[in-house]
């Protein structure tokens, strides 16, 4: 009897420790993003992180909410910036920064250009589309990059699909935009992956010295939508359920 | 005997920490940036507020006394000073990036590579916060302060951290520091 209230003792001790452990762990922490700054080809690398404007749990949503959806290549990216202000409510663009005031702001832009190889939705009357980034690339004055690791910039030869809009930036009237995470799919072998998964073989942050653990921890805004879904879907499968009436 | 009472006392640890966990307010948790300020400057840090935009411009202000009145000791807690001098910690600043998919963007600034701030830098998308109400302004500014002191994004849950704009104010009304934010400073600054 005794020995029998021991086992019992021990067990009910043994699970008095596995229980404190467990509740330890789900109300640790665990730091990520251990070091936001790296150097890139003499370029330090500024890893920036952003509230959401605008967020979609349905791909399908998002799909029918875009003006132009295309799937293409991307064969060059481009940068710029601007000085602007808010002068009387309105925002006006410096021609430079010399006359500024201290509520001027530099802003950065970035360009990928698109080959288009098809057009799943909306007009398109050339070959190519060129997108606008506001708040991401390159200052080359400072040589800083910056980065936000949920959508991280578009690379030459990288194969996407993305879910445009008509740019509403005067200065850049001709472009297109997507909303981050939630308007761009990449497509590796015929096989389209939402921004919260690896594709096999496709690291895109490897240049910056990034893990692709760290870009897919910042995508986890993806994880209880129907993105969730989309992790090595055919591409013709894929396109078809964007389709479907 | 001797187990009989080793017995009791395990099933009434087993209890303790079951009560505990059911009584005790929810808690999200945290999730930290992976970098802090060094102490000193913290817990003074000064800030300069450079919104053109009044609304952006006051809520901005009132995001700053949210995080200084958090419920922690003297030294624990961030003093934001608004201070119309450089340099600064934390720069704040409007612009204007129409159709891109973010409200509030926040940049650290760590040359040295050491895991601590050398200055931040805050940028309000006046695009968006131009029809924003003044609280959902302060949620968005709030929430990037919360980077600033070395918070990282916790999806999904009602607190300031959360990324979503739609879901952190629309949905739980979020515009100030919750304690799980507390918690997470507590924990950087704390000790603890």
């Amino acid at each position: 009897m005794g020995e029998k209230s021991s086992h019992v003792g021990r067990l009910t001790l043994y699970l008095s420790l596995a229980t404190l452990l467990l509740t330890g762990m789900v109300l640790g922490i665990v730091p990520f993003l251990t070091n936001n700054l790296t150097e890139q080809k003499g370029l330090k690398v500024m890893i920036g992180s952003v509230s959401y404007a605008i967020t979609y749990r349905s791909y399908r949503k998002a799909y029918e909410d875009a003006d132009l959806v295309v799937l293409g290549k991307v064969v060059s990216v481009d940068n710029d910036s601007k000085y602007r202000e808010l002068r009387n409510g309105t925002w006006v663009t410096l021609e430079d920064s010399e006359s500024a005031g201290p509520t001027v702001s530099k802003h950065f832009f970035t360009f990928p250009v698109l080959e288009v190889e098809q057009v799943i939705k909306g007009e398109l009357f050339s070959k190519t589309v060129t997108i606008i980034q506001g708040g991401v690339g390159i200052d080359a004055e400072k040589g800083i990059v910056y980065i936000i690791l949920e959508d991280p910039p578009l690379e030459a030869g990288e194969r996407v699909i993305l879910f445009l809009h008509k740019s509403k930036d005067e200065d850049y009237p001709s472009t297109y935009s997507y909303l981050g995470p939630f308007g761009r799919f990449e497509v590796v072998d015929s096989k389209v992956y939402s921004m919260m998964y690896e594709a096999p073989g496709l690291k895109l942050l490897e240049k910056y010295g990034i893990p692709e653990q760290q870009r897919i921890e910042q995508a986890a805004i993806l994880t209880r939508t129907e993105y969730a879904k989309v992790n090595g879907t055919p591409l013709e499968e894929f396109i078809e359920t964007l389709t479907a009436p | 005997m001797r187990n009989r009472i080793l017995l009791v006392a395990c099933i009434l640890c087993i209890f303790a920490s079951t009560t505990l966990f059911a009584v005790v307010e929810h808690v999200y948790g945290y999730l930290l940036w992976g970098l802090k300020w060094k102490k000193p400057p913290y817990p003074d840090l000064w800030y300069i507020n450079l919104c053109a935009d009044p609304d952006d411009f006051y809520a901005t202000r009132d995001a700053a006394n949210d995080w200084n009145n958090i419920n922690l000791p003297s030294g624990v807690r961030p003093r934001f000073h608004d201070y119309w001098y450089p340099p600064q910690h934390v720069y704040v600043k409007n612009v204007y990036y129409p159709s891109q998919w973010w409200d509030g963007m926040t940049y650290p600034y760590d040359y040295n590579g050491d895991g601590y701030f050398e200055y931040v830098n805050i940028s309000l998308n006046n695009y968006y916060t131009q029809n924003y109400p003044r609280n959902k302004i302060r949620s968005v500014i709030g929430h990037e302060f919360g980077h600033s002191l070395g918070l990282a994004h916790m999806f999904f849950a009602p607190v300031l951290m959360n990324p979503d704009t739609s879901e952190r104010y629309d949905v739980y009304g979020i515009y100030k520091p919750t304690q799980d934010e507390v918690n997470g400073i507590n924990a950087l600054y704390g000790g603890g």
